[in-house]
């Protein structure tokens, strides 16, 4: 296979799983990870569920085979400036590596972070503070430490580079910028977890003993802080009795109203961890609702058999810190029994939910309400409808590992089946027609359609997927898709003209993906006589209708012209019969203007299974029709 | 209002295993409690096992469904966890009878004798 250039976003598990396939599929790869360290929020875990395995094994072997072929880089502490189609289809990306100051020498021995004197917030815990030369704090890929500029001294200070025995420590290392240019992009950026102080009720950084089920990960992690038993990480006392709030933040209309699906999966696992590692110890889990889809409610029943949890359906109001027992005051309702329960607690873990991680707008890419990119579900989840880039992990919705690795996993896939596929049928220019108004390159949903710098559009082959919205657009009729272009329109015209037997001729633009099988069923069913004087033209999308061959159609002395497209939101396009509608309605404009009855343009949606809506509609058009009698252009 | 102590939930040590396991392998679909002919469900068997969940077993050996239970196996039936319902049911009758103080339900004998 022809060596192409991918750029993955993101060395989370999703990204190193994508990066890893590609790279054995001979693809070259160039990865990009803004944190110091690869492997993500999955590194920071302490077991997977449900088989309890450890997931930096699996992180360790995908970084090993990513760091065995040369045609995979991975640049770290390095984002996403900018992002730009080139009318050749490549993607320009502008990055910025921020300087490590550490260099591949460092063994991690510590004795730069013991005399560092600078500080910086965001330790493990909420509250806690960390120098600003450290480590990955355990398993980190690569070992070498990171010295974070923003607190810094610099040069001025130079303990570290004093205490450092392997003269590992540069400090004249500055942020570079540079450029690549790449074929596809994969966009695993990932998520970040909501913020759980922002459900101020609970207390999460204000009361010692509140943690987010994220740091409860690390409290059992061998290589943790703790060194794997799990105490009260601000007090240090032992943990008898812990409680799990569920839907912190989440299923909530002050702050995300969507369920991040994994987390009760998570805290039932938490639950197994608690109590096979201390043996005095009691867990209360305050929930909505438990949600563990599929195959979990295994898992559920096993845990709720093996461990007898304390369910309360109920989420607690507030949590209240006792000074002198040093435990967290937790009162409830039990929905269940319309009961208040109470409680001391020594620890309090929030289910905080899951938001996507922040990334360049010029990607161009609609997100959904919530900000993911959750593509063309259900038929094609990695569609973004901007060809070449496709999404992979928590960027896509809150996903557990198991998910992200699957979405990497297709993304893979479609760059492979991109850079080996036959291109589609792809709209041609007439260069001395246009007039570089841009509208096509503005309206092409998949942005295959670029201005090139001489101001003209220029389709990349590879990215078109033939849906003609721009052919449709064209305000000059000067770019449109072969086989379906403005002569065949003109031709069709002349023939329906000529089928004089008929009391009206209709034009029927039907969309080739669902109205047109339904018309096929409807015609195929009564044999097309009832419907003499009716022409069908297929077109691969309402969008590829140009409102100058309706203005054509209906002045040539076409009786009336009807056009059966997909619902709005269902549009295998996305914007296809949403800007068909649009364009109508100024074209009805101007024919009222005309003295021409707007009402001879008749838009309708049907679905591919809804024939008989289809016939209904066509007789209703008919009536309408009938009552205005022939065009007067006839 | 009452307030249930949640971390002195030891009541149930009186309980044997069995009822114990009942409880905390329910799912407080209700369908017992819909399906119970009982007269007087006070509380239904749902909400009895709840009491249990929630270690107050004083109050579940006095309520009036133990009196008014017919013992029909109903809610054994329509268990979707496959739960022994009435076992937990007669243990607790069995236990209000052992009492010191046990006497025929006021409730029952007003509803009987009005």
């Amino acid at each position: 296979m022809e060596k192409a250039t991918v750029l993955v976003v993101g060395g989370g598990i999703a990204g190193l799983t994508a990066a890893e396939r590609l790279g054995r599929a001979g693809v070259r790869v160039i990865l990009v990870e803004k944190a110091p360290y690869l492997g993500g929020r999955v590194a920071r875990l302490h077991r997977f569920y449900p088989r309890m395995c450890p997931p930096r094994c699996g992180l360790e072997v995908l970084i090993t085979s990513i760091g065995s072929f040369p045609h995979v880089e991975v640049h770290l502490l390095t984002e996403v400036v900018q992002a730009q189609k080139k009318p050749s289809g490549l993607h320009t990306v502008t990055l910025r590596k921020k300087p490590r100051r550490v260099k591949d020498a460092c063994t991690a021995c510590g004795r730069c972070e013991e005399v560092c004197p600078a500080e910086k917030t965001g330790g493990i815990f909420p509250g806690q503070r960390k120098k600003a030369i450290s480590g990955s704090g355990g398993w980190g890929h690569p070992a070498a430490y990171y010295i974070d500029e923003r607190f810094c001294p610099g040069e001025s200070c130079s303990l570290c580079v004093q205490a450092c025995p392997e003269g590992a420590i540069d400090l004249s290392q500055q942020t570079e910028e540079f450029t690549i240019d790449v074929e596809e992009i994969i966009i695993a950026a990932g998520g970040k977890l909501y913020d759980a102080g922002l459900s101020k009720e609970y207390g999460y950084g204000r009361l010692p003993g509140v943690i987010t089920s994220m740091e409860l990960e690390v409290l059992f992690r061998p290589d943790g802080p703790t060194g794997g038993v799990p105490r009260n990480p601000f007090t240090g006392r032992s943990l008898h009795r812990v409680a799990f709030i569920q839907c912190a933040g989440s299923r909530n209309n002050n702050h995300l109203p969507y369920c991040s699906g994994y987390c009760c999966t998570v805290t039932l696992k938490q639950v197994q961890y608690l109590h096979q590692s201390l043996k005095d110890i009691q867990t209360y889990i305050f929930y909505q609702d438990i949600r563990t889809p599929g195959k979990n409610e295994d898992y559920y029943r096993f845990i709720r058999d093996e461990y007898c949890p304390v369910f309360i359906r109920g989420l607690p109001s507030e949590i209240a810190y006792e000074a002198e027992s040093k435990k967290l005051m937790v009162k409830a309702v039990d929905t269940l029994s319309r009961k208040t329960v109470a409680g001391k607690f020594d620890l309090v873990v929030l289910a905080a939910g899951l938001t996507p991680a922040a990334l360049p707008e010029f990607f161009g890419i609609e997100r959904d309400g919530y900000g993911f990119l959750s593509g063309h579900g259900p038929c094609d989840p990695t569609e973004l409808r901007r060809s070449g880039i496709w999404a992979a992990g928590c960027i896509q919705g809150p996903m557990d590992a198991e998910g992200s690795v699957k979405s990497a996993l297709a993304a893979a896939a479609q760059c492979l089946v991109r850079l080996r596929q036959e291109p589609a049928v792809s709209p041609e220019l007439d260069r001395k027609k246009c007039d570089r108004c841009g509208r096509c390159a503005k309206e092409c949903v998949y942005g295959a359609c670029v201005l090139g710098e001489d101001g003209y559009p220029a389709v990349s082959p590879a990215d078109c997927r033939a849906c003609g919205i721009c052919q449709g657009g064209c305000p000059l009729l000067c770019i449109h898709l072969p086989g379906c272009e403005s002569k065949n329109i003109e031709a069709i015209i002349d023939q329906a003209r000529k089928e004089e037997k008929a009391e009206r001729t209709v034009l029927l633009f039907l969309c080739k993906n669902d109205a047109y099988p339904a018309w096929v069923k409807l015609t195929g069913k009564e044999n097309g006589n009832s419907y003499r004087g009716i022409v069908p033209v297929p077109v691969p999308c309402l969008g590829a209708v140009n409102p100058a061959w309706v203005n054509e159609a209906l002045i040539g002395g076409i009786d009336g012209v009807m056009m059966v497209g997909c619902h709005p939101e269902q549009c295998h396009h996305g914007a296809g019969a949403a800007l068909a509608e649009t364009r109508l309605q100024n074209l009805k404009e101007t024919l009222a203007r005309m003295y021409l009855e707007p009402e001879r343009i008749f838009l309708v949606k049907v679905t591919i299974d809804d024939s008989a809506k289809l016939a209904r509609e066509i007789q209703k058009f008919g009536g309408i029709l009938a009552r205005l009698g022939p065009s007067p252009f006839r | 209002m009452h307030l249930i102590d949640l971390t002195n939930l030891k009541k149930t040590e009186i309980l044997d295993p069995l009822t114990i396991n009942i409880a905390a392998r329910c799912e407080q679909c209700g369908k017992c409690g819909s399906v119970c002919p009982a007269l007087i469900r006070q509380p239904d068997p749902t909400s009895l096992l709840r009491l249990i969940q929630l270690g107050l077993v004083g109050e579940a050996i006095d309520s009036p469904l133990l009196w008014s239970c017919i013992g029909c196996a109903q809610c054994n039936a329509v268990c979707p966890q496959k739960l022994n319902v009435l076992h937990a049911v007669r243990r607790l009758r069995r236990l209000s009878a052992r009492e010191s103080d046990a006497c025929f339900p006021r409730i029952l004998l007003d509803f009987l004798f009005g």
